[in-house]
């Protein structure tokens, strides 16, 4: 067995927890696959955007990294969208993502720094 | 010659998966990423931005080990985060060289 199914096993094994948590531990997409990690990365890319608008001068924001998100962000939204089944969670984080995106880029249009 | 409406190419580009679908574009344009960061080669450290550079070597490093574990792989995915996080892990490092040049300029600075 890997490290993380070792890992798994252990903390499965503790007689503390409720059935739920273990259920959910087991699971497919649960804690210990890389499935539940996929999408807090693609949130903490919105996060980090939005800790730069909050916090760094104008002039050191990347007008085409911001272009970059935004399209991406978009296209992957609309992709979610026309996929089967839809993936309602994932096309929230890339249509903020690209939300984050525009704004960054307004910003600089508003400060005469864009390109 | 063949006609212009048939054949691999044009089939390929009327099909449902082809270039005038976002079932195409959608994976293509996640290619912008490490191009960008291609662009920004020699990008002033001043205006990189430290947490943003961390979180994209994150994302790509997971999502490298995700397009693994999906059924069907995706190699093509795999590559692109690969080169993603190599570029952007290369920005961070730059940033963060930066960072410690400028603390060690400021120790080393003779107190009048």
């Amino acid at each position: 067995m890997g490290p993380i199914r070792q890992l798994q096993a252990f903390v499965c094994a503790q007689t503390f927890w409720p059935q739920f948590m273990i259920r959910w531990f087991q699971a497919e997409k649960g804690p210990f696959t890389i499935f539940f990690y996929c999408p807090l990365a693609k949130w903490g890319i919105s996060i980090a955007n939005i800790n730069d608008m909050i916090k760094k001068p104008i002039e050191t924001i990347n007008p085409v990294q911001q272009s970059v998100i935004t399209l991406t962000g978009t296209l992957i939204a609309r992709w979610c969208w026309v996929l089967s089944p839809r993936q309602y969670m994932l096309m929230v984080c890339n249509s903020v993502m690209a939300c984050t995106g525009i704004i960054q880029l307004w910003r600089k249009h508003q400060a005469g720094l864009l390109f | 010659m063949a006609s212009k409406a048939s054949g691999i190419f044009w089939t390929w580009v009327h099909s449902s998966t082809g270039p005038k679908t976002t079932h195409f574009w959608a994976p293509v344009c996640n290619w912008f990423f490490p191009i960008q960061a291609l662009y920004d080669w020699n990008r002033d450290p001043a205006k990189i931005s430290k947490e943003m550079q961390c979180v994209l070597v994150c994302y790509s490093s997971l999502f490298m080990r995700w397009a693994l574990r999906i059924s069907p792989q995706s190699y093509i995915l795999f590559c692109m985060h690969l080169f993603n996080a190599t570029l952007q892990g290369r920005l961070l490092i730059r940033r963060l060289t930066w960072e410690s040049s400028q603390q060690k300029a400021i120790e080393d600075k003779p107190t009048n």
